[in-house]
């Protein structure tokens, strides 16, 4: 099972790093 | 409420109060690398830190930089803590052989104190070893609650900068926060509970005969004890001065050992505000203008007296239902009367109103009672005190950047409404600014709202609920909403320690920290790249009682419109359940 639980914590940390792209186009954007 | 209450808490404001300058201006000089008294000693250790680390403290960072530095420390910190949890059974500084943690618990363990959270599925006696706790859980209570200062300096930054591309240094802040900040203050906090009778041992638990011999429950005759002991005081520093809130023990604050003695609760219990509150006139002082730090303190003020005073008369007038089979209630010599019903007798009612009040509204999530045993109205207020986004103090750092947001939105609509250009600081907000903090608003209410829909419909999730209807919701609203607003403070009765609540809770933490930084750093990086805009006759002043009226109002609308619904399916229906 620790697989999965590694598994799922570098998909959250992997949402964060996309949140920091998402931010970076929408102000490009704007 | 009776006099000797509301004499404890007028000394309790007093004592806060007082503090709040001469540590802000403390924490204002360190962060402006202003020469401080603590600079001879610590600075040699922090010019280490830096060599060491290949740390160049002139450097500075854009917000991505920035934001990406706080995402890749905090990924290290989870997965230092997961191995730590799983292969404690093989470390040393174990004295009770204590085992490995499940991987789900050690998975929302872990991230729990990277987040500053400090939920706890589990009892600190009965799983973790001294190595876990120390090197793992003390260690990221630091470390979390710096990171949060940290996030709330680059945001200062943003407005303090004119066309700037940067927004300083993560590692800079980081390490000054600790080592000028946390570690001095926990130091001597930590003294003090030693002197009051916390312990501080490496020694195994300790078998003692009891005073009274008991029955157990199987029949047989009780004669001796497992007391457990450990390094506490170290780790029961941090946990209240940065808002963490885990406990060495289960029972957290009302363990004798954590907090033995009247004094020791009344010093933690400030300790939890003290940081935070002293950072708003930190604020001041950074953007050069006091005024509006005192006017965010005095907008915190408006919102945690009434709700105070709301769960402290709520518990002083006791349980209803017990009242009408003739139960005597009243306060007395002899007695602290009201709902005595999970409360140390050492703390009573008005102790242990106070601290379920400024641990939820401090996002501490330490607990000296049980705020399931709370009346209804009681425990809707460390309820709603943490849905409203921990921003009336909040956490250590993430408080404040957390009220800012609500600054943004309250400027820009007060500047709708009567045709101004929303500005603060100098500052134009703009489309941009509205978005980053609609966000920082809207995930932790989202993520409360869909998770708790979730836990109660789910079969994992209604198994896990020691009661049944209204007060088993209000136990997962509350859960999620102490998880996803970074609190960690348990309401109780909830089974939190299977896959389903652990890795729902963990989601629910990471998703209330992490993303809100994103979005708070972005804010930053935008707010640093513009110019200053001359204040004018048009500009909306931010320093007067008008503005702390107008940003108090905002908040409670905003947390109201949201949460309202889902507190009358829990605490309100129970209220007006009561006879």
């Amino acid at each position: 099972m620790d697989i999965v639980y590694l598994s799922l914590v570098l998909l959250l940390f992997g949402s964060a790093f996309g949140l920091i792209a998402l931010c970076d186009r929408v102000r490009g954007a704007s | 409420m009776t006099a000797n209450g509301v004499a404890q808490l007028c000394v309790y404001f007093a004592v806060l109060l007082c503090l709040v300058k001469p540590l802000g201006s403390y924490m204002a000089r360190v962060f402006e690398g202003e020469p401080v008294w603590l600079g001879k000693l610590v600075g040699p250790i922090e010019r280490r830190v830096y060599r060491l680390a290949g740390v160049k403290p002139d450097a500075e960072m854009s917000w991505k930089q920035y934001a990406a530095a706080v995402l890749v420390f905090n990924l290290i910190g989870v997965l230092a803590v997961y191995l730590l949890l799983r292969a404690q059974g093989l470390l040393p500084l174990n004295p009770q052989r204590l085992g490995a943690t499940s991987p789900d618990l050690a998975l929302n363990t872990a991230v729990s104190f990277a987040t500053n959270t400090n939920w706890q599925s589990y009892g600190g006696e009965t799983t973790l070893s001294y190595l876990t706790q120390m090197l793992g859980l003390t260690v990221q209570n630091f470390v979390s609650a710096a990171a949060g200062i940290a996030v709330l300096l680059a945001l200062v930054r943003g407005f303090t900068r004119r066309s700037a591309a940067s927004i300083g240094n993560f590692w800079v802040d980081l390490v000054r926060s600790t080592l000028y900040v946390l570690l001095p203050l926990s130091f001597v906090l930590a003294l003090v509970l030693v002197s009051q009778g916390v312990v501080q041992t490496f020694d195994a638990y300790r078998e003692v005969p009891l005073l009274s011999p008991l029955k157990g429950a199987d029949g047989q005759s009780v004669a001796r004890q497992l007391l457990a002991v450990g390094p506490a005081a170290s780790q029961i520093a941090i946990k209240h001065l940065g808002t963490n809130g885990g406990g060495f023990f289960n029972v957290n604050s009302a363990h004798p050992f954590e907090s033995p003695t009247a004094l020791s609760n009344f010093v933690v219990t400030l300790s939890q505000l003290l940081i935070a509150a002293s950072l708003c006139h930190t604020f001041g002082k950074l953007v050069k203008d006091t005024r509006q730090g005192w006017a965010l303190l005095a907008a915190m003020l408006v919102i945690f007296v009434p709700l105070l005073v709301l769960c402290y008369s709520a518990e002083q007038a006791g349980n209803p239902a017990l009242t009408s089979i003739g139960v005597d209630q009243a306060a007395s010599a002899l007695s602290a009367g009201g709902n005595m019903e999970g409360k140390e007798v050492r703390f009573g009612i008005v102790s242990s109103a106070l601290f379920a009040t400024t641990t939820t509204a401090a996002s501490c999530g330490a607990v000296n009672a049980m705020h399931d045993s709370f009346t209804p109205l009681g425990g809707l207020v460390p309820t709603w005190l943490m849905e409203l986004g921990e921003i009336v103090f909040g956490g250590v750092g993430s408080g404040l950047y957390g009220m800012l947001m609500f600054v943004v939105v309250a400027v820009f609509v007060a500047g709708l409404m009567v045709g101004r250009t929303p500005e603060y600081l100098g500052k134009k907000l703009e489309a941009y600014e509205m978005k980053m903090a609609s966000l920082v608003i809207l995930i932790p209410a989202a993520v409360v709202l869909l998770f708790t829909a979730i836990g109660v419909l789910a079969t994992s999730g209604k198994a896990g609920m020691l009661n049944p209807g209204a007060h088993g919701f209000s136990e997962v609203l509350y859960a999620f909403s102490s998880a996803a607003n970074n609190n960690g403070s348990a309401f109780g009765g909830l089974t939190a320690n299977t896959p389903f609540y652990d890795t729902l809770l963990a989601i629910a933490m990471f998703a209330g920290r992490y993303l809100l930084q994103v979005a708070v750093l972005a804010l930053a990086g935008s707010l640093a790249a513009k110019k200053l805009v001359p204040q004018s006759a048009g500009t909306l002043p931010t320093h007067t009682p008008l503005f702390v009226g107008w940003l108090s109002a905002t908040i409670v609308v905003v947390g109201a419109l949201t949460f309202i619904p889902a507190l009358a399916l829990g605490p309100i229906v129970e209220h007006l359940m009561l006879p």
